[in-house]
């Protein structure tokens, strides 16, 4: 187990310092094309090949890591804590307050937020600078995502309400505010944390769906989302598999994150 | 004077009440049992008197003087001075009654800080000496843990170390020896009578098992149909009981088998 964690450790901390260090150790600009050598095998100067565009595709993925794994975990935080205080509160309380919020959770699951999405694109200026538009697109996924969570997160203090260890507390004479911190949080981490690893990955593809609609990234700037789009082409991954390496990044950032935060669990 | 003196009328919603002015007085120091059978209301009873009835959705209506004192016209900031200083409870299954993402450590030192006063050195002191009280380790090892690395029965000896440690006047258990077996049990009995004696604390111990509050209790009331039955000393309710509930509950102890009677089973008993 504590190997697992020292691969873990050593695995976020390569992450941070190549997301720090792009600009050093990415061999030339995400934009800068190659033009005499595009779609190229992977070489001594390109280490993962060259896109459709001349484009290094090395210098891409160590840019893209940069906007997505800084940018989807801070959205998943959002979501995060806002599901666990809507859906915190309706547990806690209960009765009609517990009703309001879950009318809110339900207005929120049942408005098609597509359309709300080609609003903003539309009310933002055409010339908007990509790194404008990436930051908007995350907010918002961070700003809608919450309600299916907060579902979750509800039944889970509504089921530790009626628990008997928060009996027992409330006889000691706890309440409030304690009550929460000590014996509601304590046993809402795991689906909290749960609820934070889902949403990371399912925002950085949400991220590159967007992209259809002019938000999320735009080129030439890139992401994690947008270079797993290329994968879409699944006729050109066999011949070229070293497009597969974005996958193969996020899931191995994600499983170590993982393995970090969830030494409760495995306890348990 | 009375300790605790409860005249109670309580109902869920709106069916019918569950205790029906029942009459219930404790003395000082004084262990009381109350004995009824499962979903008599004996449970609400403790509710009540902890205030956390209106939680469960049920009404309490009638008085409960403490002291002299109307609990039922307290407000809940001030119920909450009392619950876990003045009166405090110790549950039915200790196991799902500690909150099994903390250590212990960190359990009894928030119980701690609700009432004590004073720095850490004074909290620690306080922990330890509970520990000592229920008869547990007290050393930091054991309050590393966590409720699932240790046993049922001293998972109950935690609990109520929790609830002895601001040394409250009422001690409410409510059927603390039910989910132990027969040896835990007896141990934890001895304990409440050694603490009974030790602090001077008045108990209301609630049970469904006549045999258990026996040991213990200076007198007993038998509630049935939301009344109490009869109230009297251990020896009387054993070997004189005046009501025809009691006599049938007597009847209905299980005793322990006479050499003939067990022969005479082995006889059937042909594997």
């Amino acid at each position: 187990m504590k190997t697992i964690r020292l691969i873990a450790i050593t695995v976020l901390a390569v992450t941070a310092l190549t997301i720090l260090g792009a600009h050093y150790l990415a061999p030339a600009g995400y934009e800068q094309q190659f033009r005499e050598t595009p779609q190229a095998a992977p070489s001594m100067h390109h280490l993962l090949g060259t896109d459709e565009l001349g484009r290094d595709r090395w210098a891409r993925l160590l840019y893209g890591m940069r906007v997505s794994l800084t940018l989807a975990p801070l959205a998943a935080l959002f979501t995060t804590a806002l599901a666990g205080l809507v859906g915190g509160i309706a547990g806690y309380f209960g009765g009609w307050t517990e009703r309001c919020c879950k009318l809110l959770i339900d207005l929120f699951l049942s408005v098609p937020w597509l359309f709300l999405l080609i609003t903003v694109r539309a009310v933002l200026p055409l010339n908007v600078s990509p790194e404008a538009s990436v930051t908007v697109t995350f907010a918002l996924l961070g700003l809608l995502g919450w309600a299916a969570s907060a579902r979750v997160i509800c039944a889970g203090a509504k089921d530790l309400m009626k628990s008997e260890f928060v009996w027992m507390a409330r006889a000691s004479g706890f309440s409030g505010l304690k009550l929460i911190r000590l014996h509601l949080m304590p046993n809402l981490r795991g689906a909290l944390l749960a609820q934070f690893w889902i949403s990371i990955p399912v925002f950085i593809i949400a991220e590159a769906n967007l992209g259809a609609l002019g938000l999320g990234v735009a080129e030439p700037l890139p992401s994690l989302g947008s270079l797993l789009r290329e994968l879409q082409d699944s006729v050109m991954v066999r011949p070229e598999p070293w497009r597969l390496l974005p996958l193969a990044v996020l899931i191995v950032v994600i499983s170590s994150f993982q393995v970090l935060l969830n030494k409760q669990e495995i306890r348990n | 004077m009375d300790l605790l003196s409860v005249r109670l009328t309580i109902n869920y919603k709106d069916k019918p009440p569950v205790l029906d002015e029942l009459c219930l007085d404790l003395r000082p120091g004084e262990v009381l049992g109350l004995v009824g059978h499962s979903g008599c209301g004996k449970s609400s009873l403790a509710l009540a008197i902890l205030g956390l009835l209106n939680l469960k959705g049920g009404k309490a209506r009638g008085s409960i003087l403490w002291d002299g004192h109307e609990l039922l016209a307290l407000k809940e900031k001030e119920w909450r001075k009392l619950r876990g200083k003045v009166i405090s409870f110790v549950p039915q299954s200790p196991m799902s009654a500690l909150n099994p993402a903390l250590r212990l450590g960190t359990q009894m030192n928030e119980a701690w800080k609700l009432h004590g006063h004073g720095g850490s050195d004074h909290m620690e002191e306080s922990v330890f000496q509970a520990l000592r009280d229920v008869g547990l380790p007290p050393n930091e090892e054991f309050l590393r843990r966590y409720p699932s690395e240790i046993s049922v029965g001293q998972a109950q000896r935690v609990l109520i170390g929790m609830a002895i440690m601001h040394r409250p006047a009422l001690l409410i258990a409510d059927e603390p020896t039910s989910a132990l077996d027969a040896v835990t049990q007896a141990e934890i009995l001895a304990l409440f009578g050694e603490l009974n004696r030790k602090l001077g604390m008045s108990m209301l111990f609630i049970s469904h098992d006549l045999v258990s509050a026996y040991g213990l209790c200076h007198r007993i009331a038998l509630i049935n149909a939301g009344k109490i039955v009869e109230c009297n000393t251990p020896q009387a309710i054993f070997f004189s009981p005046q009501q025809p509930f009691t006599k049938k509950l007597i009847a209905a102890l299980p005793t322990v088998p006479s050499p003939a009677e067990v022969e005479q089973a082995l006889r059937y008993n042909t594997f």
